[in-house]
């Protein structure tokens, strides 16, 4: 269960953002999570609301996840292509060199809170 | 006070990240080979490594992940190999190893004399995957008695590794299963994936393994 880490990882880099940006409560986490990580949403969010007591001006906050699908470009046809599945075999050609150019992502996008005036 | 959205785009696992890249610095300084190998439990990454000893005398180091337990880490040293044991908590504790982690460690082991190190991580094929631990290669071990769908299943594991080691392959003929078709999947999750069929039983595969650990070590440290 990574969540755990990912989630502590989250408000350690969250706690610098606050300071640097003079905030005082924050309500919102956005976080964007590309369908590479095996994420379990139900953990993320138990985990967020258990350690969110630990961090001053975090109690309050709610997580929000956006979940980005996986895309490739074909680097043999040169188109880029939606994947269900973790085959990164080019549907339009069957082309097998691909890259990954969505869905790897793991990023705090944004932070939402009261800033001291 | 007014409500405010500050846009970040960082990284989340970013800290782990720097550590990672520090410490494969600092090792490819030292003309250390750092491989991190992963896979689920008892796939024989710990016989890999016992058997790597028995051909290549010397040289080798061992940092152990387990959860619970330094029994990995005794077949280790009682195969004369120098080893390092991280446990990551009696109950519940991490089931994969962090940058951080391995740094602390490296601070307390001797390198002098040490040309390949191999971080044994936990066994386990979705959270390892996660964190980078600063190695120049990341293998990944499947064993044939896991059937043909693990790649599909666990496909950072597979992404993220540069060489797959497919183990126990002396057990193919009592299994219903396809080598064809295990190799078909990790390509179409890696393309560039190296692969190695390797029985540690009947030793098939040892010599290549070997070879791959130094002609890619020459490569990786560009030596001589």
């Amino acid at each position: 269960m990574h969540e755990g880490a990912i989630i502590h990882s989250i408000f350690e880099t969250a706690k610098t953002i606050k300071e640097k940006e003079n905030l005082k409560e924050i309500s919102k986490i956005k976080i964007i999570v590309g369908q590479m990580h095996q994420v379990v949403e139900e953990i993320m969010f138990m985990y967020f609301d258990f350690m969110k007591k630990e961090y001053e001006g975090f109690e309050n906050s709610e997580l929000k996840i956006e979940n980005i699908n996986i895309k490739i470009l074909c680097n043999h046809c040169g188109k880029t292509s939606e994947i269900n599945e973790p085959v990164f075999v080019c549907p339009h050609c069957g082309s097998m060199e691909t890259e990954i150019i969505a869905g790897n992502e793991l990023h705090i996008a944004s932070l939402e809170g009261m800033q001291n005036s | 006070m007014e409500e405010k959205e500050i846009k970040v785009m960082k990284k989340i696992l970013g800290a782990n990240d720097e550590i990672a890249s520090q410490l494969r610095r600092e090792l490819s300084e030292k003309e250390i080979f750092y491989l991190n190998l992963m896979s689920s439990p008892g796939s024989g990454k710990t016989t890999l490594i016992t058997k790597t000893a028995e051909k290549i005398k010397g040289g080798i180091f061992v940092i152990e992940g387990d959860i619970q337990t330094t029994l990995d880490a005794e077949r280790i040293t009682n195969a004369g190999i120098g080893a390092y044991q991280i446990n990551t908590g009696p109950f519940g504790g991490d089931c994969h190893l962090e940058s951080s982690w391995i740094k602390n460690a490296l601070n307390e082991i001797n390198l002098e004399n040490v040309e390949i190190l191999f971080v044994e991580n936990i066994g386990n094929l979705v959270c390892p995957a996660e964190f980078d631990v600063g190695a120049h290669i990341n293998v990944v071990v499947l064993s044939v008695t896991e059937g043909e769908d693990k790649p599909l299943k666990y496909p950072l594991a597979f992404r993220n590794s540069q060489l797959c080691i497919i183990s126990k392959t002396d057990l193919l003929p009592y299994l219903d299963v396809s080598l064809r078709k295990i190799k078909s999947n990790i390509k179409s999750v890696n393309p560039q994936m190296e692969i190695i069929e390797l029985s540690a039983k009947t030793g098939k595969g040892l010599k290549q393994w070997i070879e791959f650990l130094s002609s890619s070590r020459k490569k990786i440290l560009r030596l001589p």
